[in-house]
């Protein structure tokens, strides 16, 4: 009985895991071994497998009946079952949803049922340089897979500033200290990136919830905002304010205002938000109080 | 009291005689009866056969009509792929493929799969009069992921605006699914939002509370209870799901039921779960299973608390794991059996019963939880106490009370499952019955028997004859077989000739005819015996 080695790909909706794997599946260390894939997209039944180059790999799609996570458990145990009883499988790529808890499927894995069977090798999360700010205060996940990686890459970085994938660099590091971050690349040297990597065995960390480091807050008011002293407030937070968006009722009129990182872009007011002040600002490293309370601060009324 | 009665009690936070017991079948049913779930999920008729099958085995105190959180999603325009073992998926988000928020309608009663679920619950409501029928309403955020996908997420910072339109929609869909299934007859509406456990308590107080709110109140105003469930990590939740003012909260595994309990009943809002789906219900045992429904109830309490799976049952699951929890439930001593045996290192301490039963007297064990505590202990103990002496000491009989530890390891030994059990020389013999007193003179007395056979078989003899054929050998052997018929003994005889062998018994030609005797007993049979066992039959050889 051979203990099977287990790849993990996760990352957010979007974030070019299907396309890693394609590439994985091409690079001769990954092509040269006889794969089975256990492929689990939220709500884009059967498209991602689609996707995948046809190899000759074992695939099974574990996201029919259910979008939730306890409820696909049953098709995960399942396909592991049946790759542990084959028996002739010299490796395992799971590309896991956008949504799912990777301790979840590391658990799954693990399971004292499949003892011996399969060994986690590594588990790598990708992340978007584009829309990580957008996606991190909302959907748990995102971070959650961030954390629970052994290795970080960063997707998608030709379409930002190189000072955006720094910055982004920065946070990640900070929410997972612990493992190297790369930039995705070609197909060998994300694959030696892989390989290289050392699975963590950090269930015991994991057992309380994490601080919540990103967050976003939802800004309304009827009084007019003083404009010097709302960029001020901007600025103080520095690279603490990663995104802010929506309307903002100036003296001098409304503006959509919306900021990535540093960068400030003015533009007409939104018309469906309404002529007052209604926006969401996402920080990282602060909080809901501290947010709040700046930025009633450049309320003209208070 | 009946078992819908026992819902409405738990879901007040008033006591009641025993933890109500809600297994959520639903895609389980198809397999009782035989159906895919594809077959299952389209049919009234199949649903309403699956769940009277499941009412039989599983004694509910209350059902689904259905679990499959994609019935609203269809009548709406989501594409489903359907599986023979799961519940249906969605494959097409139509609002991300171009279909505009406004030109959705709420769906009527009538529209795709409504009509049927509807008509399962008016059916379901009929035949069970005694059991709460829950309907289950795909829940707002839920819904929201099923139209729009996980555009969703981003759109809460790029477009919330919509977001909170797009949430005003799904409540509107909520609150009239829910007038449905309350006209249907149900007695508990259950909004499902498995989908918020992957939000914080910010952006469910931004998105979710309004609407969850006013359906609650909404199902309140109509006379019905509310149940608001959600599944997966959700621990950061469960304060702002109370907030939303449900008369109960219905979580899985993911989330300590402890900590469920607490945050609910200082609200006074009633809690259910948490048996563990897969790893117990689908791939564990009947034990495992009773197990982890007896650790469910006690952390649960007496006030409050119903008991039932995070979500709904696997295809697969083991009928037998389900009819195990069922069966413990409804039996205090059984509840009491398993939690005595709910410890591993008791699973693993157990005595070698091998030699078990093997002394002169016959032994009667009786495994009790305590038959000053347990009438039907009491019982047993006194049926065994009135029948030994009629036996004049050749029975003795003791009782075990597995509430001490050396009896439990004893009763694991045995393979005692069931409180009181009498095991007569260690095989178990009256399970949870008092036998009648002739019953159990019956069984004792067969047992005597068996031993006295056994005794014959083993105290066997041999009478070894040595030397030739001679007229004294001849005369010997005569008087050797008239010793035998006069005491109607069944020893073998053996002549022994051969001068070699003669000699191996230390007896010199020359002194033959000569006579050796050999007692026979049987030590072991069956068993490969210790060294140790082995030397002591010697020494008594020697």
């Amino acid at each position: 009985m051979t203990t099977i080695p287990v790849y993990i790909l996760t990352g957010c909706l979007g974030a070019g895991k299907t396309t890693m794997l394609n590439q994985l599946l091409r690079e001769p260390r990954f092509a040269s071994r006889k794969l089975a894939l256990i492929i689990n997209e939220f709500g884009k039944m059967g498209v991602d497998a689609k996707l995948l180059d046809r190899g000759s790999y074992n695939k099974y799609e574990v996201n029919k009946g259910s979008l939730f996570c306890i409820c696909t458990q049953a098709d995960v145990l399942k396909a592991l079952d049946e790759i542990a009883a084959d028996g002739s499988m010299e490796a395992l790529l799971i590309e896991a949803t956008g949504v799912a808890e990777t301790r979840d499927i590391e658990g799954f894995v693990l399971e004292k049922h499949f003892a011996g069977r399969f060994e986690i090798k590594a588990n790598v999360c990708l992340v978007d340089a584009v829309n990580y700010t957008k996606t991190a205060p909302f959907l748990k996940t995102v971070n959650a897979q961030i954390r629970q990686a052994d290795g970080l890459i960063i997707t998608k970085s030709d379409l930002v500033p190189a000072s955006d994938v720094e910055q982004l660099g920065i946070i990640i590091s900070a929410i997972n200290p612990h493992v190297p971050i790369a930039v995705a690349g070609g197909a060998q040297e994300n694959a030696d990136f892989i390989e290289h990597l050392r699975h963590r065995d950090i269930s015991g960390e994991l057992a309380e919830s994490p601080p919540a480091d990103i967050i976003a807050v939802s800004m309304q008011s009827s009084s007019p905002v003083n404009k010097a002293a709302f960029l001020k407030a901007i600025g103080s937070f520095g690279q603490r304010i990663l995104r802010l968006k929506g309307n903002v009722a100036f003296a001098d009129g409304t503006e959509f205002v919306e900021t990535v990182f540093d960068r400030v872009i003015h533009k007409p007011a939104c018309e469906e938000l309404g002529t007052s002040t209604a926006f969401t600002v996402i920080g990282w490293q602060t909080s809901k109080e501290e947010l709040t309370k700046a930025f009633e601060n450049t309320w003209c009324s208070a | 009291m009946t078992g819908r009665d026992r819902i409405r009690k738990a879901f007040r936070c008033e006591a009641v005689d025993v933890t109500p017991w809600v297994p959520f079948v639903g895609c389980h049913a198809g397999a009782l009866i035989g159906k895919t779930t594809t077959e299952y999920l389209k049919s009234a008729d199949l649903i309403e056969q699956g769940m009277a099958r499941a009412v039989q085995l599983y004694d509910p105190d209350g059902i689904p009509v259905i679990f499959d959180l994609q019935v609203e999603a269809e009548a709406l325009g989501c594409n489903l792929v359907w599986a023979d073992q799961t519940p249906p998926a969605v494959c097409g988000h139509p609002l991300a493929n171009g279909t505009k928020l406004e030109d959705l309608k709420v769906p009527s009663s009538r529209k795709a799969r409504i009509a049927m679920a509807i008509e399962a619950a008016k059916r379901l409501r009929k035949r069970f009069p005694d059991i709460a029928i829950y309907g289950l309403v795909t829940g707002p955020f839920t819904l929201a992921l099923h139209l729009l996908g996980t555009d969703i997420f981003m759109k809460m910072f790029d477009d919330s605006a919509y977001v909170n339109h797009l949430m005003r929609f799904c409540t509107d869909v909520g609150l009239a699914m829910s007038r449905y299934y309350i006209e249907a007859g149900c007695d508990v509406i259950a909004l499902v939002d498995p989908m918020t456990s992957q939000i914080g308590p910010d952006q469910f107080t931004q998105f979710v509370t309004a609407g969850a709110t006013r359906i609650f109140d909404s199902i309140r105003a109509q006379g019905a209870l509310s149940s608001f469930f959600v599944c997966g990590h959700a621990q950061q939740n469960i304060g702002v799901m109370c907030d939303c003012r449900p008369d109960n909260v219905s979580v899985d595994e993911n989330i300590p039921l402890d900590f469920v309990r607490d945050e609910c009943l200082k609200r006074n809002i009633s809690f259910g779960g948490n048996l563990q789906l897969t790893t117990v219900l689908l791939l564990g045992t009947e034990f495992d299973s009773q197990k982890n429904a007896i650790a469910c109830i006690d952390v649960g309490g007496a006030r409050g608390h119903i008991l039932a799976p995070g979500c709904d049952l696997p295809y697969s699951t083991p009928p037998l794991n389900l009819q195990a929890i069922t069966k413990v439930l409804r039996d205090e001593y059984q509840r009491g059996i398993i939690r005595a045996m709910a410890t591993s290192e008791e699973k693993q301490y157990t005595l070698d019963m091998a030699e078990y039963g093997h002394a002169d007297k016959v032994i009667v064990d009786i495994i009790t939880l305590d038959s000053e505590a347990c009438a039907p202990c009491q019982y047993m103990v006194d049926a065994v106490r009135k029948v030994a002496p009629e036996f004049d000491g050749i029975v003795e009989w003791r009782e075990h009370k597995i509430k001490y530890r050396e009896s439990l390891v004893f009763m694991t030994s045995l393979m005692v499952r069931n409180i009181p059990t009498i095991c007569i020389d260690g095989k178990i013999t009256f399970v949870s019955r008092i036998p009648p007193k002739n019953e159990l003179i019956e069984a004792i007395q067969k047992r005597i028997n068996e031993k006295f056979l056994m005794r014959i078989r083993q105290k066997k003899a041999t009478v070894y004859i040595l030397g030739k054929d001679s007229e004294k050998r001849k005369l010997l052997r005569s008087r050797i077989d008239q010793a035998r018929q006069e005491l109607g003994s069944d020893v073998d005889i053996i002549l022994v000739e051969d001068d070699n062998a003669i000699q191996s018994y230390g007896v010199h030609a020359s002194q033959t005819p000569a006579v050796v005797i050999a007692k026979h007993q049987l030590k072991s049979a069956g068993n490969v015996m210790e060294t140790a066992a082995i030397r002591e039959w010697l020494k008594d050889l020697s």
